[in-house]
């Protein structure tokens, strides 16, 4: 409880040190309209591929398979 | 291929959106000239009032004013002037220039290994090395406001913006040319300032 509330109390402080950083005014809307004109989020390609398929590691038994040589046995 | 935005599902909060926003405008105004849209939307900002925003008020005031004057055909020229040039401009806005005093050094190959493993990457069509000043803005507005993007943000803060861009910025508001762009430059210092501070708060 004590460790929430402290955590509770860091976040107030950033969100108060961030508070001059805005601009209000049509500042979000300003980004959103022209966000990321060099960059992108690689969502098909090869990058994010690689971070979503976790390592093969080759043949191992499963309960499945494991399953499978026992009906072979009887 | 997506712009690594928020999705609907996940609010961001409001210092981290504003923090994402300003890395966002960074590079959009550091990308190519400012369209007339964006030089509109200048114009209509309220800097936010606050006991430690002082510099960054000044900062959104002068970039506020220095919309007011712009004229879209003479930004053209200045944009073109500072960073492209014949030959070269008279600033090269690339992390590698600065680091290593090269173009495409191992500042950039260490950078595309961290985009692989973040999984951005370049639109189709752009030519721009990933270090460029507006890319490496683009990047950490991703980082700070994109889903599942987990490297730290002060480990891509230190590697790759405050190792050199506070220097671009320092350049970009004495130079010849500028004349915008110094409000560019003083909204850059000022926030790389902040942003500095911000990363010594405990999390």
């Amino acid at each position: 409880m004590k460790m929430k509330k402290h955590h509770a109390g860091q976040a107030a402080e950033r969100r108060k040190f961030l508070k001059g950083v805005a601009a209000a005014g049509g500042a979000t809307a300003l980004t959103t309209v022209f966000a990321s004109r060099l960059m992108a989020a690689d969502t098909g390609g090869t990058a994010a591929r690689k971070i979503q398929q976790p390592e093969s590691r080759g043949y191992h038994e499963t309960d499945h398979i494991r399953d499978y040589y026992r009906t072979l046995r009887t | 291929m997506t712009d690594g935005s928020q999705p609907a599902g996940r609010a961001l909060d409001p210092g981290e959106q504003a923090r994402a926003d300003v890395y966002r405008l960074l590079g959009a105004l550091l990308s190519g000239p400012p369209p007339a849209p964006l030089i509109d939307m200048l114009c209509t900002i309220t800097p936010a009032a606050a006991e430690n925003g002082a510099a960054m008020t000044e900062a959104w005031q002068a970039l506020q004013a220095a919309a007011e004057r712009a004229d879209p055909a003479a930004l053209e020229d200045e944009y073109f002037n500072l960073f492209i040039g014949l030959g070269r401009g008279e600033l090269v806005p690339y992390a590698s220039f600065y680091i290593h005093g090269f173009l495409m050094e191992k500042v950039l190959a260490s950078l595309r290994d961290e985009l692989a493993a973040l999984g951005i990457t370049r639109r189709s069509g752009v030519a721009e090395p990933e270090d460029h000043v507006a890319a490496v803005c683009e990047i950490m507005g991703m980082i700070i406001a994109g889903p599942g993007l987990q490297l730290k943000q002060s480990v891509f803060f230190e590697r790759y913006i405050d190792s050199w861009m506070g220097q671009l910025f320092e350049d970009l508001g004495k130079a010849e040319t500028a004349g915008f762009y110094r409000a560019v430059a003083l909204l850059g210092q000022q926030f790389l300032a902040v942003e500095r501070q911000y990363f010594t708060l405990p999390e």
